[in-house]
């Protein structure tokens, strides 16, 4: 048992050897990639270091400031000609003319341009006495 | 003075050397395993962002076993991704494009040790790697972990996410099975 385990213990030691003598013997493009991988992983970290934050930029981290410029550059870009095709609203709307707009017979009037029935009432004021005008009424409606 | 950016510069500067210790030897283990040099050195470019990354801030002791165990994760998933493209790739009417010609400069070492040793090595390392890779998977890591890395039961249990005596049985197999298939090593 003892004989046995020495055997392995002695074989074990020279497949050390034959290892180590791989490792040693790498080729110059090996052990210049790895001397570049080191390099790059250390500078990954010293880089993180320099950063205010301690931690790389990250894409997402710029997501939501993307997302928010161009929702607005969108709707400035719709809303534009909307209003463009939007009449003006007078500037100065006196009271007036909020009178006007709210007295629906006024406003008929006004829009009708109906100047002869203001003639004709003018008229027969003049041609008929207050009196009889009076009295003419009630016997119409009673006849 | 600027002691926390004082700090900062001496953590560097450890984890720089704590890499510089372990990527060889990772770069072998992940090679092991993944049988492409190319995809081992993504392996341990990736598994090195991650433990700077995320562990950094950690005990250095606790490195080695946390950068193994990220390591092997990265293994783990690049064989499941293989897995899945080799399978798509059998069904398509074209193979993989064969550029993957060494280049003989970059491949070349450095000659430090006697040619006769060297090339008798290089006879040992095939042969290991041979029967390394008809290991099962986990047999395989368990047993580089303690033989290259140096990971003691504890550290190679927490590397692998398994229990100690899962690692010590695997090991043992492992050494056997190489054993069996490798006879006396030189």
């Amino acid at each position: 048992m003892t004989a046995r385990n020495d055997d392995l213990a002695g074989f074990e030691r020279r497949v050390r050897a034959v290892l180590e003598h791989d490792a040693a013997g790498a080729s110059g493009r090996v052990r210049s990639r790895l001397t570049q991988a080191r390099h790059v992983a250390l500078a990954g970290a010293r880089a993180r270091r320099e950063m205010p934050s301690g931690r790389l930029p990250r894409p997402r981290a710029w997501l939501p400031a993307t997302v928010t410029a161009a929702a607005a550059l969108a709707a400035v870009w719709l809303l534009r000609p909307y209003r463009a095709a939007q009449p003006r609203a007078p500037r100065i709307v006196t009271a007036q003319n909020v009178q006007l707009l709210t007295d629906r017979d006024g406003l008929a009037l006004v829009e009708g341009g109906d100047g002869e029935f203001y003639e004709w009432a003018v008229a027969q004021a003049r041609s008929t006495p207050v009196s009889a005008a009076g009295e003419a009424g009630p016997g119409k409606h009673g006849g | 003075m600027d002691l926390p950016n004082s700090n900062a510069q001496i953590l560097e500067r450890t984890l720089g050397l704590f890499l510089a210790s372990v990527e060889l030897r990772a770069f072998r283990i992940a090679r092991a395993a993944l049988r492409d040099e190319d995809d081992a050195l993504d392996a341990v470019q990736d598994a090195m962002l991650h433990l700077v990354r995320a562990y950094a801030h950690r005990p250095p002791e606790q490195w080695k076993p946390l950068f193994y165990r990220i390591l092997e994760n990265r293994i783990r998933d690049m064989q499941r991704r293989r897995s899945v493209r080799n399978r798509v790739m059998s069904w398509l009417p074209f193979a993989a494009d064969g550029d993957d010609t060494a280049d003989p400069i970059a491949e070349a070492v450095s000659p430090q040790m006697p040619p006769e040793r060297r090339l008798e090595l290089d006879e040992s390392l095939a042969a290991l790697e041979r029967a390394l890779a008809a290991l099962p998977r986990r047999q395989q890591q368990v047993f580089l972990l303690r033989t290259l890395e140096g990971l003691d039961v504890a550290q190679t249990a927490h590397a692998m996410g398994c229990s100690q005596g899962s690692v010590k049985t695997h090991y043992f197999r492992a050494l056997r099975a190489l054993r069996a298939q490798l006879g006396d090593l030189e």
